[in-house]
């Protein structure tokens, strides 16, 4: 299996199509910053502010790009037959199947970095890490959403592998996301009182994420915005499990589908 | 067979209604240059697949070196190389990338052997052109390559010579030829190419629809490619008639041309010749001849259905 993903990181690193996605996700991380320097107001932006300034679009940009990124590490390979060809080589079905899988995470994860942590970490060293929501807290929400965001990775790369086609799952996958937030509109929109949490990936990254809840606060000598970010032990739970059971269940099926699979 | 290194049993494929594979049994010699001969939509490339565990056998068994299960088939693979349908290439990297790759995705650890096996086919002087640049000829070249650098004990080569020009034929023909006597490698080659296989191969194993018609030996089909008696008139169909019903000849076999070939008492030309004579046809031609690969196949495989109703039809005529 480390060798598929050995000679996947060399193809990524030949792969024009990777710089463009770093370039875009520094690009995006960067017009960041000067958008939350801008929408600040008089407020010191400290790390702890821009968590809840970026929140909503973390929920949202960091599954977008993870998408292409995943379609393209888990379908691509079939137009050109690298998936044949590693077969051919003796390497097992799940090798083939699980390098992938866990490129995909790992490449995520990296991106989900880059584009939802270094802003913050570049504005905690210029002003501090500040008091609107404390550390530990911050960190509990990019952990769920980490976690939300392996359970839509997986889900893409199921559907990549089923469809064996990057054009495929990634429609499929921008279609999901429209899909997902459909419900949102439509609840909010009629009042339902009902609220989707841990049951749909975007709904739920965006509760995870979701910082509108403020007070205001004084502390050393300064009013300072102070998020109450608070998340409802049923919607931890239900993050969780969700994340895990999803996962496991789409990895079984899809993997027991390719498995028996002729692939051609 | 003794020094049988892949033995296929029974083995069945159907895709919907169609048989691609149809209860094939055969087994291929160690070190010998064994040829896959039929037409199209025979079943070669699916039984090629199959070896290579693309395709999943509906039932039936295949050994690869003495291994039959799933997994110790996978193993077992990392012994042999396979083109199959289209070379493995990246387009947007250049040779020494793509079989760079390929090191990595067969755990080869010394990446030297890349410039080896591009100097073995000839594209060591390619340097950072893209694949995407190639001539066809050097894109069979490349998926040689790959399929060298592990160093394999089998080779299974799915047309490898297909949309090549002559000289290149004859490079891809000498070389297989070189990898077989110098390293003991064994060659499953499918081609429909007939004339060039039969200055390669040690074995033939001929299939249409699905099925098996003959494994056989080189030396064998030498000796079955016997002599024939053929025979060309004004009256191609009548002189069928007239050897059928006046001399008893049944082992009549029918060129594209119309002449006709016939594989019995070949001892007995100048009766034939003076019968055919005496009921007013005019010999064209008259030649003892030898059957080659092509001829041998028509017959056996592809053109046998054709060769009775052409037969048939010439009984119509007269």
């Amino acid at each position: 299996m480390w060798n598929i993903v050995r000679s996947l990181n060399y193809t990524i690193k030949h792969d024009i199509y990777s710089y463009i996605m770093v370039l875009l996700g520094l690009i995006i991380a960067v017009s960041s910053i000067v958008t939350m320097f801008s929408d600040s107001g008089g407020e010191t932006l400290t790390g702890s502010l821009a968590v809840g300034y970026w929140g909503t679009f973390i929920a949202v940009f960091c599954f977008m790009l993870p998408a292409f990124v995943t379609t393209r590490i888990c379908g691509y390979d079939f137009n050109d037959k690298t998936v044949n060809y590693e077969v051919l080589y003796g390497q097992k079905r799940s090798a083939v199947f699980f390098s992938r899988i866990i490129l995909s995470y790992i490449y995520n994860i990296i991106l989900f970095a880059v584009i939802a942590i270094a802003p913050l970490a570049v504005l905690t060293l210029m002003n501090g890490w500040g008091h609107s929501i404390s550390m530990s807290e911050a960190l509990f929400h990019f952990v769920l959403s980490l976690m939300v965001l392996i359970r839509y990775t997986t889900f893409i790369a199921c559907l990549t592998f089923l469809a064996r086609s990057s054009w495929i799952g990634l429609a499929a996958g921008y279609l999901m996301m429209i899909f997902e937030m459909l419900p949102l509109f439509v609840m909010e929109l009629m009042n339902l009182g009902f609220e989707l949490t841990w049951q749909l990936s975007i709904p739920n990254a965006m509760k995870i994420m979701d910082f509108s809840n403020t007070a205001m606060g004084f502390v050393d000598g300064k009013d300072i915005t102070i998020y109450k970010a608070a998340l409802d032990s049923s919607v931890v739970t239900g993050t969780v499990l969700a994340a895990v059971i999803e996962t496991v269940l789409l990895l079984i099926c899809s993997y027991v589908l390719f498995r028996k699979r002729d692939i051609d | 067979m003794e020094n049988a290194i892949i033995t296929v049993e029974h083995l069945v494929k159907q895709f919907g209604k169609h048989k691609a594979v149809d209860d094939v049994s055969l087994q291929i010699r160690k070190g010998s240059i064994c040829g896959l001969i039929g037409p199209n939509g025979a079943g070669k490339t699916t039984l090629m697949k199959m070896l290579g565990g693309l395709v999943m056998p509906d039932s039936g068994k295949i050994t690869i070196f003495g291994k039959e299960s799933e997994n110790d088939l996978a193993h077992e693979r990392s012994r042999m190389s396979f083109i199959i349908e289209t070379p493995y290439a990246k387009q947007g990297m250049s040779a020494k990338e793509n079989l760079t790759k390929q090191c990595y995705q067969k755990g080869i650890p010394d990446l030297s052997r890349v410039d080896e096996v591009l100097s073995i086919v000839g594209l060591g002087d390619t340097g950072k052109k893209s694949v995407k640049n190639f001539s066809l000829g050097m894109r069979q070249r490349l998926g040689i390559a790959g399929a060298l650098l592990s160093r394999p004990e089998v080779m299974v080569l799915d047309e490898p010579v297909n949309g090549l020009d002559p000289e290149g034929i004859v490079e891809v023909r000498d070389l297989i030829t070189k990898l077989n006597h110098d390293q003991d490698i064994t060659v499953i080659i499918s081609s429909h190419i007939l004339a060039e296989l039969s200055h390669l191969c040690t074995d033939y194993i001929f299939i249409n629809n699905g099925q098996i018609k003959q494994c056989i030996e080189a030396e064998q089909l030498r000796a079955m490619c016997q002599e024939n008696y053929h025979i060309h008139t004004d009256n191609d169909p009548l002189a069928v008639a007239v050897l059928q019903e006046k001399l008893g000849i049944k082992d009549i076999s029918v060129d594209k041309d119309g002449s006709l070939r016939i594989h019995e008492r070949l001892d007995e030309k100048r009766l034939i010749s003076e019968t055919l004579y005496q009921n007013g046809l005019v010999p064209l031609i008259l030649e003892i001849t030898e059957a080659d690969l092509e001829q041998y196949y028509m017959k056996l495989v592809g053109e046998n259905n054709v060769e009775h109703r052409k037969i048939s039809e010439l009984h119509d005529k007269t």
